[in-house]
This record gives structure tokens, C-alpha cells and sequence, in this order.
């Protein structure tokens, strides 16, 4: 059962490779995002790449062209991160499904993203999302250690319930390998 | 009466296989590296916390895979104009970005072609690299305007 599974210090559920397979095809709850996409994220996000896209800035502009201004669409993985505490103590969603994969691998690190958008994510949106663990590998030796690759799939669904992105994940759950 | 800005758009005519897209740099410094973090909601330790990180095997913290996404969209619309609308991206993260490094992000038009529907696309190989070589390589494809002030989705 969840309650009884044990979790690395980052939150990586850990078990075996033939419990992990169990999870293949699993899918997540569909699950509101803790907020909307909003101006000061968007510009926050532009500003960490230096990204002057009037889209992001020009409100007018904008708005004219779009209907109101965007969200960078490279800021959409962030957009499904839960906030760090709320009250209540409720426990925050996981960054994705591979993270609740029983696996020996204590850590992870992303290694391939494969994105699609049908539209333009504007501020006012307001997602909802589900995942799908996809493949999980066999054990693998990399120069980071051994561990496996978890792929999953997650879907960004608007407030009216059609399919806005797409975003497909490898995530490389590991044990460091002895320095 | 108010007047709207007109920014430089680049048109899908305009474009033929072997363009250039004008490369960016952007220095990584320790503040950036902290914007990453509060900029993406992405607390994962191993982005803020250099015992963490070298737990893992990196020589200290690194940016996480959302600044990257970010960075290649930015190559992207700064090459196309603020009207491109990126379909797909794609990406492989094959070595990190410390604090210290640069971040160099270039491209070039892979194929240019309507699809089904008659929209102008094109494909993008895309990489990013620091001094010690080849970080992310991306692909990406992107559909451009097929007249000047043509917009690409409807305003709701």
C-alpha cells in the first residue's frame, strides 16, 4: 500500500524492478494545478533566458494577436509543479509519476523531453493534468550510476476539458555510482 | 485611438532549408541559477544544493531541463518573431550546465513543408552547448505565418 512504501529523502519511492513493472500503464488522477497561469510567473520565466518575445511583455500587442498575452511555452512542465507547502499540510503532488515509482534508485535526473502543443498557453489558463507511466527499462549503467529510465506521459487539459500540450518524459531514476 | 506595436515577423515563404537561426549566449551565474529554481517552481535539490549534487555525481549544482526548454524556445521566436507558433520540441539532456559555464544555443532549417491542413512548417536541428562541448541536442517544429498580420489561432 502507498502509506507503507518507503521514500528516499527527495521523495523517490523505492522498491523493486519487478514491483516498478506493475506501474506500467498506470494512470494518475486528473489533478487542478495549484494556480493559473499568470503574468508575474510568465515574465519571471522570460526573464531567466533574457527572452524579449512581445508575447510575453506587449499586453496590446498581445492581446490583438492572441487574445491576451502568453506563458512561454517552455515554462509548461513548470506550470504542473505543485507549491512547495499550503496550509493544512495536505501533501504537495509529486513532479511526476516517476518520482511514485517503486525503484531502487534513490535519485533522478531528466535526460529526454519530447513536447507537443495544439495552442498557445495564455495567462488565465488554468490546467488540469494526468499522467501515464509509458515503459520503464531494464537496469542500465551509465556514467551516473546504475538505475532505469521511466517514461511517462503527461496531459494539460484547459478548463473546458480539450488537450492543450503533451509532454513526454524520460527521467533516469539512479544509485550514484561510488565516486 | 491607440496603435499597437508591429514587431518583426518572419513569414513561412521566407524561409528555405539551410537558414541560419542567429545564435544566443546567456552566462550562467549562481543568481541564475537560483532565478531557475524560483522561476520554475522546480525545488529539486540537486539545482540548489551542491552537497546534493555531487552526491549524484555532478561537480555541483546544475539548471534544470525547464530553463533549456526555455532557452531553445527563445532561440526560436527570436529567430521566427513573436507570432511562431512552436508545435513540438524535443530534446536530450547529455551533459550539464554548471554555475560559471555559458549556454550557446544554435539552429538551422532542417525541412520546409505544409502539412495536411496547409500550414506552413518548418523543422529545426537545434543544439546547446558550453566550453566543454555538446549539452542538449533538440529538434524542434514550428509553424510560421503564411502573409504578414495572418493570425495563427483564434482569439479564445
Amino acid at each position: 500500500m502507498e502509506s507503507t512504501t518507503q521514500r528516499s529523502d527527495v521523495g523517490t519511492a523505492l522498491g523493486s524492478y519487478a514491483q516498478a513493472r506493475e506501474w506500467i500503464g498506470r494512470r494518475s488522477e486528473l489533478r487542478l494545478t495549484d494556480v493559473a497561469v499568470d503574468e508575474s510567473r510568465c515574465k519571471l520565466f522570460a526573464a531567466l533566458s533574457e527572452d524579449a518575445n512581445p508575447a510575453y511583455w506587449d499586453r496590446q500587442w498581445a492581446t490583438a494577436q492572441f487574445g491576451a498575452p502568453l506563458a512561454p511555452s517552455g515554462m509548461t512542465m513548470s506550470l504542473i509543479m505543485s507549491l512547495p507547502w499550503k496550509p493544512g499540510g495536505a501533501p504537495n503532488a509529486a513532479p511526476s509519476l516517476a518520482v511514485d515509482v517503486p525503484l531502487p534508485g534513490q535519485t533522478f535526473i531528466n535526460v529526454d523531453t519530447d513536447c507537443e502543443f495544439l495552442r498557445p498557453i495564455r495567462w488565465g489558463d488554468h490546467f488540469s493534468v494526468y499522467e501515464e507511466i509509458v515503459d520503464i527499462s531494464a537496469e542500465k549503467n551509465t556514467r551516473l550510476g546504475r538505475g532505469h529510465f521511466v517514461t511517462t506521459c503527461m496531459n494539460l487539459l484547459d478548463t473546458k476539458g480539450q488537450l492543450v500540450a503533451r509532454l513526454t518524459n524520460v527521467l533516469y531514476r539512479y544509485e550514484a555510482a561510488e565516486s | 485611438m491607440s496603435t499597437t506595436t508591429i514587431y518583426p515577423q518572419r513569414l513561412w515563404s521566407e524561409v528555405k532549408v539551410g537558414d541560419v537561426l542567429p545564435p544566443i549566449e546567456l552566462l550562467v551565474e549562481y543568481s541564475r541559477i537560483i532565478l531557475n529554481v524560483a522561476s520554475t517552481w522546480d525545488y529539486f535539490p540537486g539545482h540548489h544544493n551542491p552537497d546534493y549534487a555531487r552526491a549524484q555525481g555532478q561537480p555541483n549544482i546544475y539548471v534544470s531541463t525547464i530553463f533549456f526548454h526555455g532557452f531553445v524556445d527563445r532561440l526560436i521566436t527570436d529567430w521566427g518573431g513573436p507570432s511562431s507558433f512552436i508545435r513540438r520540441r524535443r530534446m536530450r539532456m547529455v551533459a550539464s550546465v554548471h554555475p560559471g559555464d555559458t549556454m550557446r544555443a544554435e539552429g538551422h532549417v532542417v525541412r520546409h513543408y505544409r502539412d495536411d491542413h496547409g500550414q506552413g512548417l518548418v523543422d529545426l536541428d537545434i543544439h546547446i552547448d558550453t566550453a566543454r562541448g555538446l549539452c542538449v541536442p533538440a529538434s524542434a517544429t514550428v509553424r510560421l505565418p503564411l502573409a504578414q498580420g495572418e493570425r495563427l489561432f483564434s482569439l479564445e
